[in-house]
């Protein structure tokens, strides 16, 4: 059950700061095109900067970046969209965690919050603390009224599963709109939707990225992916939706891995919830680009099919 | 690994708290309920991998069991120990932070050497940490080329960082000590006079520097806390 108190606390803002992740530009282009798309058609301008780069989580996480480098790079892109007097929207559970424990981490530390400063000023720029950071479908199930009247593409009869990924609700148990343990608002934005909900046993299990491990202790990856799509296939759903490009590449690319090393045949398509909502609000099918996901395409074009192009 | 004397360091525990930046704090909180390892998806692969004795090894000082063991690797940063804390523990940061006090002891090394190029590659030449390289064969042949799509999802073909920014965040780098950091790991690709931008060539120092610094040998790293994991291992007994 979403907390109801949080929920309300998340403005409706005429504009908002879109920050671009790196997964969903250069690999799932579609978050991105749906992204700003739903929010544009929801009422909420997306306004994107080229000054802002990655958030650097990942290289401060797997211990390349010296860990000071991180509170700076998060201030200067937090004070890109301060400069804009802007809240900020993020596709991303790792950018959210990363900018949101970050920010409070140096709000609540003026020591800290200082020598970012100092660090700043040298380049033009301050870092306030004004600019609050919002996942994408925190701001879906705010707007999700909207979202209600804006369908033009009911999921009628689509069987849809959910994985919310761990950075948005564990790391951030504090601030995220829902519980750790029992998270239900992406199934209320489905059932919104017209989709129908199908629950699978390793629903709160790690989509088994593991940060690095994927790449530094692959078997362990590959491993914790499996049980994960093994559950997932069990219950059979037509899409498996997530809110964080990163489970999105581990579980749309890993599938194809098993399936080559194990001989298995894991065909359960992956969507981002900004192309499930792009695709419940009508947007034309080039822009869910469905063409840059690996597997279960054929499943994808049967849905397609079913809820009209 | 058999434990000395000299590796246990009452200490420890009180020392490098401040030096973690505040992210390692609470730990004498820990009830070792076990509650994190009950949930944690690493130990569902590998069960010699354990949280609460990680923590307990930290309150207690047992410091080089922690630090050299390869357990210490294979940390998922899913965050989900954190979530279901009792006494609100952020393990991860503790494993964040043990990581970097293990480099420091030159363990784990070979690791993050084979992740230096996001963050020397992309991130800094970028400013974006993952790039549109392909190196699945699979993958080539059904997506193609991936501009392509972005225009038909009626995005700029590439995305772009503009040149100020991918200099400020130089300029942070270079500031914070994160040049200096990942020369350690392997030398950071220099600018070349050729291919600088005005805005580079003013922050050119004059001196050249050597493309890469010292050769750090790194240490073997041990299973110190049990059975090696594994598919097979992790059968519940």
């Amino acid at each position: 059950m979403p907390r109801l108190d949080k929920v309300a606390q998340i403005p409706k803002p005429e504009q908002i700061f879109f920050f671009k992740s790196c997964v969903a530009s250069n690999k799932y282009p579609g978050i991105e095109a749906c992204g700003t798309e739903s929010l544009r058609i929801l009422g909420v301008e997306p306004v994107e900067s080229d000054e802002q780069t990655c958030c650097g989580g990942f290289v401060t996480f797997a211990n390349v970046a010296a860990p000071t480098a991180s509170m700076p790079a998060v201030a200067r892109n937090l004070s890109l969209a301060e400069e804009k007097n802007l809240d900020t929207c993020v596709v991303c559970n790792g950018c959210w965690t990363f900018l949101n424990e970050f920010g409070h981490f140096m709000n609540n530390n003026a020591e800290v919050k200082g020598s970012v400063n100092m660090m700043l000023n040298m380049m033009g720029r301050e870092y306030k603390g004004t600019s609050h950071v919002f996942h994408i479908a925190e701001m879906y199930y705010r707007l999700k009224d909207d979202i209600s009247k804006h369908v033009l593409r009911p999921l009628k009869g689509v069987k849809i599963a959910t994985h919310y990924g761990c950075h948005y609700l564990g790391g951030g148990k504090y601030s995220a709109i829902d519980d750790a343990q029992m998270p239900t608002y992406m199934e209320e934005l489905i059932d919104l939707m017209g989709g129908t909900v199908v629950p699978y046993a390793a629903n709160r299990e790690c989509c088994g990225t593991g940060f690095t491990q994927i790449i530094n202790g692959k078997d362990l990856s590959l491993d914790h992916t499996q049980r994960k799509l093994d559950s997932v296939q069990e219950a059979d759903p037509d899409m498996l939706i997530v809110q964080c490009p990163y489970c999105h590449s581990q579980l749309d690319r890993v599938q194809q891995q098993l399936n080559f090393r194990q001989g298995v045949n894991y065909q359960t398509p992956v969507l981002h919830i900004a192309q499930l909502v792009g695709m419940a609000l009508g947007l034309p099918v080039s822009q869910l680009a469905f063409a840059a996901h690996v597997s279960g395409r054929e499943r994808l074009e049967n849905v397609l099919d079913r809820v009209g192009r | 690994m058999l434990e000395q004397v000299k590796d246990w360091d009452d200490d420890f525990y009180e020392t490098f708290k401040p030096i973690a930046m505040g992210f390692v704090n609470e730990a004498e909180k820990c009830l070792q309920c076990g509650k994190c390892t009950g949930q944690c998806p690493a130990a569902a692969v590998t069960p010699s991998y354990n949280p609460r004795k990680i923590i307990r090894d930290l309150v207690y000082g047992n410091v080089k069991r922690v630090l050299s063991s390869v357990e210490l690797w294979q940390c998922f940063f899913c965050s989900g120990c954190y979530s279901v804390c009792p006494m609100d523990i952020n393990f991860p940061f503790f494993v964040f932070m043990f990581r970097l006090a293990a480099m420091n002891e030159g363990y784990g090394w070979e690791d993050v050497k084979q992740l230096e190029g996001y963050a020397e590659k992309s991130y800094l030449k970028d400013g974006i940490t993952v790039s549109t390289f392909e190196r699945n064969p699979f993958v080539m042949d059904n997506i193609g080329d991936i501009s392509k799509i972005r225009v038909e999802a009626g995005l700029p073909p590439e995305r772009t960082v503009s040149p100020r920014g991918i200099a400020e965040i130089n300029m942070i780098s270079d500031l914070s000590g994160m040049t200096a950091f990942m020369k350690q790991i392997g030398g950071v690709e220099l600018l070349d006079c050729t291919t600088c931008t005005d805005e580079q060539a003013k922050r050119c120092k004059t001196k050249p520097m050597p493309s890469k610094v010292g050769k750090i040998k790194t240490h073997h790293r041990y299973y110190n806390y049990g059975e090696p994991g594994g598919k097979k291992n992790a059968e519940a007994r």
